[in-house]
């Protein structure tokens, strides 16, 4: 058929309704294309400016631009909510080179979540600095005028950089570790500094979100200390509540350009969701296929590295393949050399297909992508409507079609899809009460005042940092983190794990990988895929943080079998319904390595390596609720269905339980919290929902409530299943995970049993744990215990009134 | 029973003014009683009850060094006698004394005591060397603080030489029996016990009956300050809880 006489839409529409085994669920009419709602240019910028904007932009500004430009003349902190693709990045260029042109010597930090954004947005002022005649002379003076400062510039480049640049572009690690913690080095750039961009500003969500929260008000400390006060101007395009998230994010009023503001240009866009007989992934990677021979620049997103791996490894290139293909895959973890030559390869359309995960979703200039697939739900709306959004850009057509994946909840938004797609974005959760990471700021807030504890400017810290404060002087806060001679260094600003592994090859580094995908990517004799070629894992040096890697050539792939054990350390609120306990706690969660099980491509198992092979377990302090099947109803079910039935169908719930959470709570990210199924030698078993952040971010413990709609919705979804198979499909009872088959008989029986016992009133409620400690004579001073015959008290020495 | 004390008046010479701070806290470091400093009525309460200080998690010898300088600095009040818990501390104290012209003598192998203005200096064993003088000198002994990083002298009750042989040399009493010779009108001079470890970590009841103390008040190490400039009372209790 020849293609290219169609339209991008028609094109994807053909394929769609031409491949086998595809049957679209959700068909909407395709988005219209939509002028824009343009202006005039703000008369009140410099001369040059003026010229530049005017000649690049003759029709002129869009309405939302010119309202926030609006507001940023006004010195209004400000927010930009609008789609992607409306021109957020001249909105925060214009004020920083029109207060560059009036005042040569002023500053402005750029910051982006990724390092990938910041080389992207560095060409772009580049570009409009040469055609700017001021500027492009003042930067042929300063050649780092302008210039990105993160891990990847080279020391020897750093000083200058330091010396001349009044235009950073960075990321919130470097800003943490290298500019705060070093004012000394940055005393001319922070006396100056006049604005602060916070780019995809939905990004800094959960841990990461809650480290930028507090970096920012050190940095408004550092600020006031400095005599400047910046102003902050912040873009997203996938943002709910977009001005109340960058008031927690900064403590600071923010003015709102929303969604309602927007007057940008758009193009066509259609939408499609599938669904596919065959497995996603399999469905996806012939689409994606057909879809670039049609000509068409495709981006295919998929819910892991591994899977955009596997997906790429059976698009027929292998190792041994010498030619460079036109499908890639891209993925965190590539050197900065591959992401940038993917990069402009689809710039230039030499690469056509690429398989990707979360990485490529934000605004990175990858041009103009005709097709987004989405292989399964992505985690969040944001994610979704972020990568819809690298489709039809610049007015342009673009597809997306959504193929639903092998979950449940792929399979109720199969069946509901006008559900879905009237979804909100979710909200982003930002934790200032997480102690560790309060303690970490507030100790790193010291040292960047020389030590002195009564210096802090609490004003600009925040009431969190004051109570910290107040805490000390009590002398009631003495975590090592405040005594440490480097606090920055402690510091892990997306996340509070541990260190990251690096991945040698042949003693060449080829990335690197965090403790929680080791454990399931590449554990010792595993097999690692990275960039479409596949390694054999020979040693992993928790110590060194390195993992060795030499290339595999065989026809093989491995799976880990990860085991989770928890602890509860603390119950917070307990319902007892029966025999069946709900309740709140803090939590310790360990994943540990079980085995891992080597397949050839086909399937077939080759071998299995128990147990750990030395593999570090990965802990994770945190909170969550669970469900706990007391022994009498759970000897019950094991007399019913069978000792493994019963577990295999706990484990199913608890499969479902996580699946489903986000139906009952409303949208929230489904890689903050999980859930497992956890049976102890010597308790009842329980099924556990868990935040997946350290010390928590309140998410989980939502459940509490809603326990029982969370069982009556996965009873219903069990039942409603058509697969007609009592070992189900992966949208109902099978786990891909479980070594033993779940059944969907068993699953329901349980989920039954424990739905009649919630149904019960409850029997206690404590809704937090009091401690009944009896009454008995205590010290006036510490109100430590005192014994009768005692003359001072053993906790403080104080001496006790009525002593002789 | 001892008899009620009239040595305020003498107190009042011995710490004319306060010099020393800290904060209180209760003993496993979960609360805080307040600040307290080291004035005439505190070392009058402490001393005819027979309470002790004890400073845990000290910053180090670095620290209690510049402390002891400050102290060894003040022209008025009481001497300071301190017990270091060995004569290589001994010897290190009077090679980094940043007040040497102000140091009379130097220890050597035998005799680990030494002299500077305020301060004077000798590990547990030769305490009785300074006994004489410390009784005779004017205004008198301050106080006595023990620098005991590990805090191990308590423990030191007896042993073996390295021949295997058992000896009963008993570290505490000796600095017991010196701090006895110093009392007068049943007031006894202040012990501060200055540690690297926190109080949760030690056996503090043993160890306050070893030192015969009726009891200790834990300082947190990190707020234990001492001034050459008299320290202006702010000792307002803060609010306790956890």
């Amino acid at each position: 058929m020849n293609w290219s006489d169609l339209s991008t839409i028609e094109t994807a529409r053909r394929i769609l309704t031409t491949t086998e085994g595809l049957s679209i669920c959700y068909d909407p009419t395709a988005e219209t294309q939509r002028e824009g709602v343009c202006g005039a240019v703000p008369s009140d910028l410099h001369s040059e400016l003026l010229d530049y904007v005017q000649t690049q932009y003759p029709a002129g500004l869009f309405r939302h631009q010119k309202l926030a430009l609006q507001h940023l003349s006004n010195d209004l902190h400000t927010v930009i909510a609008t789609r992607t693709s409306s021109g957020k990045s001249l909105i925060y260029s214009i004020p920083v080179l029109n207060r560059l042109l009036s005042e040569a010597d002023t500053t402005a930090l750029f910051l982006f979540p990724q390092k990938a954004l910041a080389n992207d947005q560095l060409q772009g002022l580049i570009k409009t600095v040469a055609g700017i005649p001021t500027l492009a002379r003042l930067r042929a003076v300063k050649p780092h005028l302008i210039s990105r400062y993160d891990g990847a510039t080279p020391e020897d480049r750093r000083p200058a950089i330091r010396d001349q640049v009044q235009v950073l572009l960075t990321n919130p690690d470097m800003l943490h570790y290298a500019v705060l913690a070093y004012p000394e080095n940055w005393q001319r750039f922070l006396t100056k500094l006049r604005y602060v961009i916070v780019d995809e500003c939905h990004e800094y969500r959960g841990i990461f979100g809650t480290n930028v929260s507090y970096l920012f008000r050190r940095l408004q400390a550092m600020c006031r200390r400095h005599h400047s006060s910046p102003v902050f101007i912040a873009t997203s395009a996938t943002v709910q509540s977009p001005q109340l998230h960058m008031e927690r994010l900064t403590g600071l009023p923010f003015a709102c350009v929303g969604p309602d503001d927007d007057g940008s240009r758009q193009g066509e866009r259609k939408i499609w969701m599938v669904k596919s007989a065959e497995h996603a992934y399999d469905a996806g990677r012939k689409l994606t296929l057909e879809l670039a021979e049609a000509g068409l620049t495709v981006l295919t997103f998929c819910l892991s590295r591994t899977a955009a791996e596997r997906m790429m490894a059976r698009a027929g290139r292998d190792n041994k393949d010498a030619e460079s293909p036109f499908v890639r895959v891209y993925r965190a973890g590539l050197t900065p050399t591959e992401r940038e030559e993917i990069e402009a390869g689809l710039r230039n359309r030499s690469i056509r297909a690429v398989f990707t995960t979360s990485a490529l979703e934000l605004g990175i200039d990858i041009g103009a992508i005709d097709v987004v697939v989405c292989v399964g739900l992505p985690n969040t709306m944001m994610s979704l409507w972020q990568r819809a959004g690298r489709a039809g850009r610049a007015g342009k057509q673009g597809a997306v079609i959504l193929i639903a994946g092998q979950t449940p909840i792929d399979a109720y938004y199969a069946e509901h899809p006008t559900v879905l797609f009237e979804r909100d974005h979710e909200p982003l959760i930002l934790n200032l009460a997480n102690r560790p990471v309060r303690n970490l700021h507030y100790a790193c807030a010291v040292k960047e005042v020389g030590g002195d504890e009564l210096k802090l400017d609490i004003g600009s810290l925040g009431p969190e940092i004051g109570e910290v404060r107040r805490h000390r002087e009590a002398g009631q806060l003495r975590d090592p983190v405040f005594y440490v001679s480097d606090p920055h260094r402690s510091v892990r600003m997306r996340g509070t794990g541990d260190e990251a592994y690096k991945l040698m090859c042949n003693k060449e580094d080829i990335g690197d990988i965090d403790p929680f995908h080791l454990l399931r990517e590449a554990p010792r004799n595993g097999i690692y895929s990275h960039g479409g070629k596949r390694y054999r894992v020979t040693d992993v040096m928790p110590k060194a943080r390195q993992v060795r890697l030499s290339p595999e050539f065989g026809p093989y792939f491995t799976t880990s079998n990860i085991g989770t054990s928890i602890r509860v350390r603390r119950l917070s609120a307990i319902r007892e319904h029966g025999s069946v306990i709900v309740a709140q706690a803090i939590l310790d969660v360990n994943d540990y390595l079980r085995s891992v099980t080597e397949k050839h491509l086909n399937g077939q198992v080759v071998r299995t390596y128990q147990g750990s092979g030395g593999m570090p377990n990965n802990w994770l302090p945190t909170e969550g609720t669970f469900l706990r099947v007391e022994l009498p109803l759970w000897q019950e079910a094991i007399d019913r269905l069978g000792d493994p039935a019963a577990k295999a169908a706990l484990v199913t719930s608890a499969r479902l339980f996580g699946s489903l959470f986000p139906t009952i709570t409303g949208p929230c990210d489904a890689t903050d919290y999980s859930a497992t199924a956890d049976f102890p030698k010597n308790a009842p078993p329980a099924v556990y929902l868990y935040d997946m952040v350290q010390y928590g971010v309140g998410l989980s413990i939502e459940a509490y409530g809603r326990m029982a709609d969370l069982v009556s919705r996965s009873i219903e979804l069990v039942r409603a299943c058509d697969c007609g198979i009592d070992e189900g499909c992966f949208q109902c009872v099978r786990n891909p995970q479980s070594e033993v088959p779940a059944s969907r008989a068993a699953t329901l029986s349980l989920l039954e049993m424990i739905e009649a016992e919630l149904s019960q009133p409850p029997k206690l409620i404590q809704e937090t744990a009091a401690d009944a400690a009896p009454s008995v004579a205590a010290c006036a001073d510490c109100h430590a215990p005192r014994p009768p015959a005692a003359r001072f008290c053993s906790n403080c020495g104080s001496k006790f009134e009525n002593a002789s | 029973m001892k008899p009620h004390v009239p040595t305020l008046h003498r107190l009042s010479r011995l710490y004319p003014a306060a010099h020393i701070r800290g904060r209180r806290i209760v003993r496993d470091g979960a609360g805080s009683l307040g600040r307290v400093t080291l004035n005439a009525a505190t070392a009058e309460q402490l001393g005819c009850d027979d309470i002790g200080w004890f400073v845990g998690e000290h910053p180090g010898i670095e620290a209690a060094i510049g402390q002891l300088c400050r102290l060894d600095a003040v022209s008025t009040g009481g001497i300071w006698i301190v017990v270091p818990y060995s004569r290589d501390l001994s010897l290190e104290l009077f090679h980094r004394w940043p007040r040497f012209a102000h140091v009379a003598d130097r220890p050597d192998c035998e005799n680990s005591t030494w002299h500077s203005s305020k301060v004077w200096v000798a590990v547990p064993e030769d305490l009785w060397r300074l006994s004489g003088e410390a009784r005779s000198s004017e205004p008198g002994v301050a106080g006595i603080i023990v620098l005991d990083p590990n805090c191990i002298i308590y423990m030191a009750r007896a042993g073996t030489d390295s021949w295997g042989r058992l000896h009963r040399n008993d570290r505490p009493q000796h600095i017991v029996n010196f701090r006895a010779e110093l009392e007068a009108d049943g007031w006894r001079p202040l012990l501060v016990l200055v540690t690297e470890r926190p109080a949760l970590a030690i056996n503090t009841e043993k160890l306050q009956r070893t030192f015969c103390l009726n009891a200790l008040h834990f300082i947190a190490g990190d707020s234990f300050v001492c001034w050459e400039d008299p320290i202006e009372c702010d000792d307002e209790p803060i609010e306790y809880g956890i």
